[in-house]
């Protein structure tokens, strides 16, 4: 019983390495390698920032008039994202 | 938002030819109550379906939340500058900012 058994754990292993040679072949192959994260989308440097028109708030409260990015054109624009209010930063 | 208005004068020229937004998918009223709160000098955005953060790609994939980057846009309309992720409690992140409203010409 010993042999057949020793044999089936030595066939489970080869097929282990052959997997994951494969995953490592596949890694290395791929364009960029699987693990890069793809490069961000959005508007890039030198392109027209895209137009919004979301409701806006001031320190004196809500504003009455949505705020679109096109109505400060001649100005400059710091568009800031952040994850929420009373976050730090 | 601390460190854009305890710096709003020397990096934004007390909004002298430079507007911030300040977007997030906060409700609208939040902002306004902590804009409040914290007198804070920038107009704040309320982005809550993230269509902004989608526009940017900046928006997390799996939560309604975006991601903290900031865009500085020119008077012509155009991308001037990015800051991805930008580094909120890096000193150097501000110093990078004011230089890129300044080269944008707002400041």
């Amino acid at each position: 019983m010993r042999g057949p058994a020793a044999r089936d754990i030595l066939i489970g292993m080869a097929n282990h390495l052959q997997f994951l040679t494969a995953v490592l072949l596949l890694t290395v192959a791929l364009p960029g390698g699987a693990q890069d994260a793809p490069p961000p989308g959005g508007p890039k440097v030198g392109e027209m920032a895209p137009d919004f028109e979301l409701p806006g708030a001031t320190r004196t409260g809500p504003s009455q008039t949505p705020v679109r990015l096109s109505d400060f054109r001649g100005q400059t624009v710091v568009i800031a994202f952040f994850p929420k209010a009373r976050t730090g930063g | 938002m601390e460190a854009y208005r305890d710096q709003y004068a020397t990096i934004f020229k007390n909004g002298q030819g430079v507007t911030v937004l300040a977007i997030s998918t906060d409700e609208v009223s939040t902002l306004a109550d902590w804009a409040k709160e914290k007198d804070f000098p920038v107009t704040f955005v309320s982005d809550r379906d993230a269509v902004a953060g989608r526009a940017y790609d900046v928006k997390v994939p799996t939560l309604n939340v975006n991601r903290r980057v900031v865009f500085v846009v020119g008077p012509d309309g155009k991308v001037a500058h990015i800051m991805r992720p930008f580094r909120e409690l890096s000193a150097d992140a501000y110093t990078e900012l004011g230089a890129a409203v300044r080269r944008a010409g707002g400041g």
